[in-house]
């Protein structure tokens, strides 16, 4: 597998219209599905993903093999996708944060009952800044240092929003907190 | 009971459903690009045009000794295309060395014997008009589209060999 694609890299390097459909369906499912993430319109998700692929092909000459293809492809697809919900204008920094103290918990136990599609649902119903943060931590698997560049936005503001998303995952989360809720 | 629900997404998920007719739509969102030329080819061509474009200069200033200049433009151009033939005749058996699809090796002798009699035409207005420089560049673009023909189809079935070497090995 390293090697075929290596090969298949070599020949869109060339600029290989072959070698490029090649890649591309070897793909794009999986960068179809890390898009859908961020956009929920289908076709937005696709063109996203697409104008994600033709971007990765024109600098392909910049990747490099220390991370995988894959890897490098997921993150030139997720700035895409944010790009897009830019767009929308959507506000991804929040100004109110900076003089917040920060804890660094790493405590992501949570109760475990709760399935993979309980939290999805959750992390959907978050504020959009906490969302995108959250996704990019938890689904994505970014670290900070990585999610402050990939958002454009401070370490601090980024374990923040990660925090406070976390805080209200557990909220959403949480049977008795609902319970005593209602 | 607990879980840290970060190994929840460690696990591999089940891919989205593309669109119908997203591969389409990717393919002309391709070809739309604006093309990146292999080097290679580009400089064969750079050259072989310089080469024919200085000599055809000289021989327009040179206007008094005509006949005598166009044949050695004519020299030039020979020189060029008997190159270019012999790299052409190269990949061909290279090609022909590469695979056992006998149909394959046939659509191609037939585009390849197309490119050739349309090679012949352009000559024959080369030889009514030999100082026509988009007549000389058409040459030259007849041959190089050739020789690229050979070196794709050659790429493409390495690229499908190692797919099948792959596909055993995992098997």
């Amino acid at each position: 597998m390293p090697n075929q694609i290596h090969t298949l890299i070599e020949s869109c390097k060339k600029g290989n219209q072959l070698a490029q459909m090649q890649v591309y369906d070897q793909y794009a499912k999986a960068m179809f599905t890390v898009a859908c993430r961020y956009l929920d319109d289908i076709e937005e998700a696709k063109d996203a993903m697409q104008e994600g692929f033709l971007k990765a092909f024109i600098h392909i000459d910049k990747y490099e093999p220390t991370a995988t293809f894959g890897a490098w492809l997921k993150r030139i697809v997720i700035n895409q996708a944010l790009d897009t919900l830019k767009k929308r204008k959507l506000e991804l920094v929040d100004d109110t944060v900076d003089n917040l103290q920060v804890i660094d918990d790493d405590n992501w136990q949570f109760d475990s009952t709760i399935t993979k599609a309980d939290i999805l649902l959750a992390v959907e119903s978050l504020k959009d800044k906490y969302k995108v943060v959250v996704k990019l931590y938890l689904i994505e698997g970014y670290d900070h240092e990585e999610i402050s560049e990939i958002l454009n936005i401070p370490v601090k503001t980024s374990r923040t929003q990660l925090r406070r998303g976390k805080q209200k995952l557990r909220e959403l989360l949480n049977p008795h907190y609902n319970e005593a809720r209602y | 009971m607990k879980q840290d629900i970060r190994d929840l997404f460690k696990e591999e998920e089940t891919f989205q459903a593309l669109p119908n007719n997203h591969r389409e739509e990717f393919l002309t969102k391709l070809q739309s690009q604006p093309k990146r030329k292999s080097h290679v080819f580009y400089w064969i061509g750079a050259v072989a045009v310089a080469v024919v474009v200085l000599v055809l200069g000289f021989n327009l200033a040179n206007t008094a000794a005509t006949t005598q200049n166009t044949s050695s433009v004519l020299a030039q151009i020979e020189a060029v295309e008997a190159k270019y033939l012999k790299d052409i005749e190269k990949e061909w058996q290279s090609f022909v060395a590469l695979t056992e699809d006998e149909r394959l090796v046939e659509r191609f002798k037939v585009r390849l014997n197309e490119l050739d009699k349309d090679y012949q035409e352009i000559s024959s207005q080369f030889n009514q008009d030999s100082n026509n420089i988009a007549v000389i560049e058409s040459l030259v673009e007849n041959l190089q589209t050739r020789l690229k023909l050979l070196k794709d189809i050659q790429e493409h079935i390495k690229i499908l060999n190692q797919n099948n070497e792959q596909n055993e090995k995992s098997i």
